[in-house]
Parts: C-alpha cells; sequence; structure tokens
C-alpha cells in the first residue's frame, strides 16, 4: 500500500511540475535558452531534452541531500549567499555523470558533449532545484518535481518549435515577426494554464 | 540629420550596431536574454530597479574574469567555469544587495540566485572571445545598461498597469490591467515592447538611408 501511495505521489508532483507549474508557461525558466533552441534547427530537441531529464533526475536527490543534510552546518547568514554555489556543484556532479554515461556512445558523443552544458547549464535546471529545496520537499516529491519539469520543459519547447510555422505567418505585421509574437504566443498559452490552476505561483 | 552622419551610418550600420548595446542591438530584444526576471518579477519599478543593481554587481566581474580565464581553459570545461565564477560572485553581490536594499530582496525570490545561470551573464562562453579586455569591459557595461532600460521600462509600465502606481506612488485610483502583475502579463508586454522597439530601429534605418541617399 505504502509503495503504490509513493508511486502516486512521485506521479502527482511529475504532473503539477510538467502541467500546473510548468517551467516555461508558469515559471519561465529557461526561456531565453528555448529561444535559443527554437532557432537552431541544428540542435536535435530530443538528444537536449533526454539529456536535460537526466541531468534533473541525478541533480534532485543530490539537492535534496544539501537542503536536508548540509544546508544545518552552514551560518544561517551564509545560507542564502552559498546557495546557487551548492545548486551548480551538485550539477557539476550530474555533468560528470552523464558524461561518463555518453562515453558508451562513441559515434554520438561529440554532439552530445556540445548539447550536455546547454541542457544542464540551465536556469531550469536550477530553478528546480531552488524551488524544490525552498519548499522543502521530500526526497520522493523532489525527484517527481525535477522529472515532471524536464517533461514539461520539453514540451513546451515543442510547443513553441511548432507554432513558429504559424507565426511566420504573412498576415504578422513585420516589427512583429520574430521574438514578439513568439512572448505574445507564450503569453496566452500560460494565461490558459494560470486560468486551469487559478492562482499565481509564488517565486 | 547630416548627411555625412547618415552615410557613416549607413556605411558601417553592422559595427555600430554591434557596439550599440543599448538601442540598435539590444540584448533583451534582439538576443532574447535575461526573459525569466524579466516577465516574472519584474512586476514594480523597485523590483526592477533591485534586479539592475544585481545585474551590475554580476555582470561585469563575470564578464571580465571568464575572458581573462576563456583562453587558459579547455572549450569543454570553459561553461562550467563561468557559472562557477558566477555562482562566486554572487557571495558578495548578495551581501551588497541586502545591504541596499533588505528585506525587499525577498521579492526576487528564486529568480536572484537563478542570475548566476541566466545566459544574459555567461554569453560570454557561447560565442567568439572579445579582442581585449577593454572590449569586454565596453561591451560589459553597454549590455548592463540595455538590459536596464528594458528592465525599469518593463517595470514601470507594468506596476502603472497592474497597481495604479509608479515607486509605490498613487498615480491612477486602481490598475487599469491587473493581469500587467503577473507572468502572463509579462509576456505580453514583454512582447508588444519588443515589437515597438524592433519597428523604431526599423524605422531608423530606413530614415538613415534616405537621408544617405539624399545627398547622392
Amino acid at each position: 500500500m505504502s509503495y503504490l501511495q509513493d508511486v502516486s505521489l512521485f506521479f502527482l508532483y511529475a504532473v503539477l511540475a510538467a502541467f500546473a507549474q510548468n517551467a516555461i508557461f508558469s515559471r519561465s525558466l529557461g526561456v531565453s535558452r528555448m529561444f535559443a533552441l527554437v532557432a537552431e534547427p541544428s540542435l536535435d530537441t530530443l538528444l537536449f531534452g533526454a539529456l536535460l531529464t537526466a541531468v534533473q533526475l541525478i541533480c534532485a536527490p543530490l539537492s535534496w541531500a544539501y537542503a536536508h543534510y548540509l544546508v544545518g552546518y552552514l551560518p544561517t547568514e551564509w545560507v542564502a549567499p552559498l546557495r546557487p554555489m551548492a545548486y551548480l556543484l551538485c550539477t557539476f556532479v550530474a555533468i560528470a555523470v552523464v558524461r561518463l554515461v555518453l562515453m558508451l556512445f562513441p559515434k554520438r558523443l561529440a554532439e552530445l558533449s556540445k548539447l550536455l552544458p546547454l541542457a544542464a547549464l540551465n536556469c531550469c535546471v536550477l530553478g528546480t532545484m531552488l524551488i524544490t529545496g525552498g519548499q522543502h520537499y521530500t526526497l520522493l516529491r523532489s525527484v517527481g518535481f525535477a522529472f515532471g519539469s524536464a517533461i514539461g520543459y520539453i514540451m513546451a519547447v515543442a510547443l513553441v518549435t511548432e507554432a513558429q510555422r504559424k507565426l511566420q505567418n504573412r498576415m504578422v505585421p513585420q516589427a512583429f515577426k520574430g521574438l514578439p509574437v513568439t512572448l505574445i504566443y507564450i503569453g496566452i498559452l500560460a494565461l490558459a494554464i494560470y486560468s486551469a490552476t487559478g492562482h499565481m505561483l509564488s517565486v | 540629420m547630416k548627411t555625412e552622419k547618415a552615410r557613416y551610418l549607413v556605411e558601417n550600420m553592422d559595427e555600430v550596431a554591434q557596439r550599440d548595446r543599448v538601442w540598435l542591438n539590444n540584448p533583451v530584444i534582439f538576443h532574447t536574454l535575461g526573459i525569466a526576471p524579466l516577465v516574472v518579477v519584474d512586476t514594480t519599478a523597485h523590483n526592477a530597479l533591485m534586479l539592475f543593481a544585481a545585474v551590475l554587481f554580476l555582470l561585469l566581474p563575470v564578464r571580465l574574469i571568464s575572458a581573462l580565464l576563456a583562453e587558459r581553459l579547455p572549450a569543454d570545461i570553459r561553461p562550467m567555469v563561468t557559472c562557477f565564477v558566477a555562482a562566486l560572485a554572487y557571495i558578495p553581490a548578495y551581501f551588497g544587495l541586502t545591504y541596499l536594499f533588505q528585506q525587499n530582496l525577498l521579492a526576487l525570490g528564486i529568480y536572484l540566485p537563478m542570475l548566476v545561470c541566466e545566459p544574459l551573464i555567461l554569453q560570454r562562453f557561447e560565442h567568439a572571445p572579445d579582442t581585449s579586455i577593454r572590449d569586454v569591459f565596453n561591451k560589459g557595461v553597454s549590455f548592463t545598461i540595455g538590459y536596464g532600460l528594458v528592465l525599469m521600462l518593463l517595470g514601470m509600465i507594468r506596476e502603472l498597469l497592474g497597481a495604479g502606481t509608479l515607486f509605490g506612488a498613487r498615480i491612477t485610483e486602481a490598475g487599469l490591467f491587473p493581469l500587467a502583475s503577473m507572468p502572463v502579463g509579462g509576456f505580453v508586454l514583454l512582447g508588444l515592447i519588443a515589437a515597438v522597439w524592433r519597428g523604431s530601429v526599423s524605422r531608423f534605418k530606413k530614415y538613415v538611408n534616405m537621408e544617405a541617399k539624399r545627398s547622392v
């Protein structure tokens, strides 16, 4: 019974992070990186998504361990200024682990190595750790939220990439083409998500 | 506009735009950098001021240090080192910001520490290194001013539309567009500002072209 409860909790937090608290549409995490991905068709979005998910899944338990075991040893006034450094170190560990795994794919190693820093050093990864650490999530909730956050990010990138075809329509005034119309499009999607959740998320 | 100046601008428009990160090549409007804090927490002029101070403390030191280190480091680890430098620079920056803004800093939430991973700060490692430290310094200053300009503009517009105030002083009885204080409003208003900005730059370039042709 407890096992089933844990699995449900994991998926509940994953769904929450993917939809109601979507990284792009609700919290705008990693929007600048998303624009770079959309503008650069040579970058493989699926590979990027796989690397992002792997990094998020490794970072989640590390950041949870930091927030639960190590923070207590720090003087209170140093917790906030050291937070990004601590989470970045978690990301570096994740990068090292993923890089080791990538050695198993020597043919695609160059391509994957180019994408890895873009996926790992992303506001979506750091933002997710800051949220789960700040809201004192349990290990299971943290991993579920991190997984959902990565899936939500990939879905948002796919949605915006797909929309580019329509947004490049001749009917769109010249000044609105590119960034302006894409921002308004994301804003409309964000409004749809806001109407479903019904409240503004805490920052 | 003087004909000589118009001709100079037409002949060197790319170079001038490359140097001008405030208007002709603004980091937000033309390079989509630093969008997250703009959209979510840049909801008041005071928040904009705090974010501007944070960028001021972080951007230039990180760019200068990473430029000094860039040539000595393999390309593979350069992104991580730049991020690490940003996280190191964040420590004194945080204490400086706390001294200046005290508890108000909490309004920036996770978007303040997230600046260490923001492409606006880390852009150095993604592009070819500049030729000299002086170039890096000039570009860094220009970047900071350009980003600060958009921050202040959007923050003031959102505060005025969302709450009817400006720097806390009441201007209208109520907010005309309450959604402006939410990320939704941030996306839409930033999109509109970007369209007006891009349109005005495009018109300026056309005007300069016409002025230059008039003398021929």
